[in-house]
């Protein structure tokens, strides 16, 4: 057992009604221990139910295990008892962009940079955000992209795309659950997109799956959709896996989409090969 | 409302045959004549215009056997996580979306004062040509 | 954490459904009365009832209104606000009226919440028992009656 969690868990044992409940559960779940995490934050929680960090810590835990239903009632439960909470409002955030709500996450994101000017993540964010509202403003030619912070998570996902052109930058295969598991997407300015851009898609591929069933018109097997300065190629990979390509503007629709029908042969096969 | 035959356009919703659209008509037969033009679209087997927000018809021009409803509800929901997708990858207001099934395909365009110009189409569809009608008409159809 | 409970057992399976495809946020079953079959989304008995309560007696203004223009009765009703929205309707059922009110975020929409209140109002037709033929309601068995329901709504 590591350190941390062994001092922890001394602490909490020693005396229960300790608020180092949270401490230990935010550590839990950091290590990818979410069950027991979740034991702990609901235990700590019976004693203080009021406790706003609490809820925080517990929405986290249950947003990580894909219930965004309980993850909004936590945040929404700290909230309630602290209008204010960063973290809670960061939370909420997340969840209304990942439905698709810009409107309401620009207005949580706002509240929260009321809160807390400093907030790099939270700057960052808004921006995507209101670029989905408002006209983009004229992209950096790729070649000119700086990479000005390491890309280390894009660094060690596998390389499935080896070869193709822009195989980190504009290829992204991720899981059901909005997870990456290969590929990269980056901003203009070099920056790894890839975890917002798949918490963005997981819902496009439910309601992808949704219209085409209601509607009668069998599987759904890509989404095409041309913005302002890309066109994006969605789709479904296998069971449940789901694949994006992004093209720049230039590149005819038609050629995109071959493309991607040839990055999505590749991602099956790599997919097939891990067992999924 | 009757389905239109191979060429012909359909009985519009008013139950009148459709016009040109001359300066001076309402916004209402600018909608109409707008939907008119895409439904002539071989393999188009609907047409409508959706408030974005609501997920509710606003005009339409559908064959036997289309649910109106659902096509608006569900075109607007997926329109709406289209972009947000889009935002988060960086790309910018999204002008189109296709999405493509075993059955046919849907077709999105949005508007201005946050309409949605939506076509379901079955496999056969021109979608160059849908697609040219319905931004010319998102772009075209109100100011 | 529990976020559906039911009264009436055949009411679970069509609700469970509804939430999920309308993304609602809170979802009351009612009678006329105001007395709770079954919710989704309520933490509080006392949220619970006030809602019920306002959801039935909007229904019974709306419906008396209705007689006074010369209509049967109005289809379902929809409230806009800033950051939700209520849709409020009536469903036949073997087992009586009911009543449910559907209120729901930015998330989804009307249109949709429209569309699928249709199936789910199918649904509950489909699985409601047939109504018992009941004695007149006495006040204090209202009362025995509307507390017996928050109980088993929030039984923990």
């Amino acid at each position: 057992m590591p350190d941390d969690i062994r001092s922890l868990s001394d602490a909490l044992a020693r005396d229960p009604r300790s608020l180092v409940y949270v401490d230990l559960a935010e550590a839990l779940r950091r290590r990818g221990q979410r069950e027991e995490a979740l034991q702990v934050a609901l235990q700590g929680l019976t004693r203080h139910p009021m406790h706003a960090d609490g809820h925080d810590c517990l929405a986290r835990i249950y947003a990580d295990l894909g219930d965004l239903e309980r993850a909004r009632l936590a945040w929404s439960k700290a909230l309630e008892i602290v209008p204010d909470h960063l973290g809670s409002l960061r939370g909420v955030a997340f969840l209304l962009f990942r439905q698709g709500d810009l409107r309401a996450a620009e207005s949580a994101l706002m509240k929260l940079l009321a809160r807390s000017p400093g907030d790099d993540g939270a700057q960052r964010a808004l921006a995507v955000v209101r670029a989905g509202g408002a006209p983009a403003a004229e992209p950096a030619p790729r070649a000119a992209r700086r990479r000005t912070e390491p890309r280390i998570l894009a660094a060690l996902r596998p390389e499935v795309f080896h070869g193709f052109d822009r195989a980190t930058d504009d290829i992204l295969l991720l899981d059901q659950r909005g997870l990456v598991l290969a590929g990269g997407l980056t901003e203009a300015d070099g920056k790894d997109a890839s975890e917002l851009a798949a918490a963005a898609l997981a819902g496009v591929s439910g309601e992808a799956a949704r219209t085409a069933e209601y509607l009668g018109l069998g599987s759904w097997s890509a989404i095409v959709a041309e913005a302002e300065s890309s066109n994006l190629v969605v789709a479904p990979v296998g069971d449940g896996a789901l694949l994006l390509v992004r093209r720049d503007r230039s590149i005819a629709v038609g050629l995109a989409l071959r493309f991607a029908e040839r990055a999505r042969g590749i991602a099956l096969a790599w997919l097939q090969g891990q067992g999924a | 409302m009757s389905a239109p035959d191979r060429g012909q356009p359909a009985v519009g919703a008013s139950g009148a045959p459709p016009a040109r659209s001359p300066a001076g008509t309402s916004v209402s037969e600018q909608l109409q004549h707008a939907l008119d033009r895409i439904s002539r679209v071989r393999g188009v087997r609907g047409s409508m215009w959706v408030a974005a927000e609501d997920g509710i018809p606003v005009a339409q021009l559908l064959m036997e056997g289309v649910k109106g409803k659902a096509v608006a509800a569900l075109a607007a929901s997926l329109a709406r996580k289209v972009s947000g997708a889009a935002a988060a990858t960086g790309s910018g207001r999204v002008r189109f979306v296709q999405m493509e099934a075993a059955g046919g395909t849907l077709l999105v365009a949005p508007a201005a004062q946050d309409l949605l110009i939506v076509a379901l189409a079955d496999s056969r569809v021109n979608v160059g040509l849908a697609r040219l009608e319905m931004i010319r008409a998102a772009e075209a159809a109100l100011p | 954490m529990r976020t559906t409970s039911v009264v009436e057992a055949w009411t679970e399976a069509p609700l469970v459904h509804y939430v999920g495809q309308a993304s609602a946020r809170l979802v009351v079953i009612m009678t006329p009365s105001g007395q709770v079959l079954a919710q989704h989304g309520f933490a509080r008995a006392v949220d619970l009832m006030a809602a019920s309560a306002l959801g039935a007696a909007i229904m019974a203004s709306s419906g008396a209104l209705a007689q006074q223009i010369g209509e049967r009765a109005f289809g379902a009703l929809f409230h806009a606000g800033q950051h939700h929205g209520i849709h409020l309707a009536q469903v036949s059922t073997p087992r009586g009226t009911l009543i449910v009110l559907t209120v729901f975020g930015r998330e989804t929409s009307i249109g949709l919440v429209e569309l699928f209140f249709e199936e789910f109002a199918a649904e509950l037709k489909k699985a409601a028992p047939v109504e018992q033929v009941k004695g007149p309601v006495l006040a204090k068995d209202f009362e025995a009656d509307l507390n017996r329901s928050l109980t088993s709504l929030f039984r923990r």
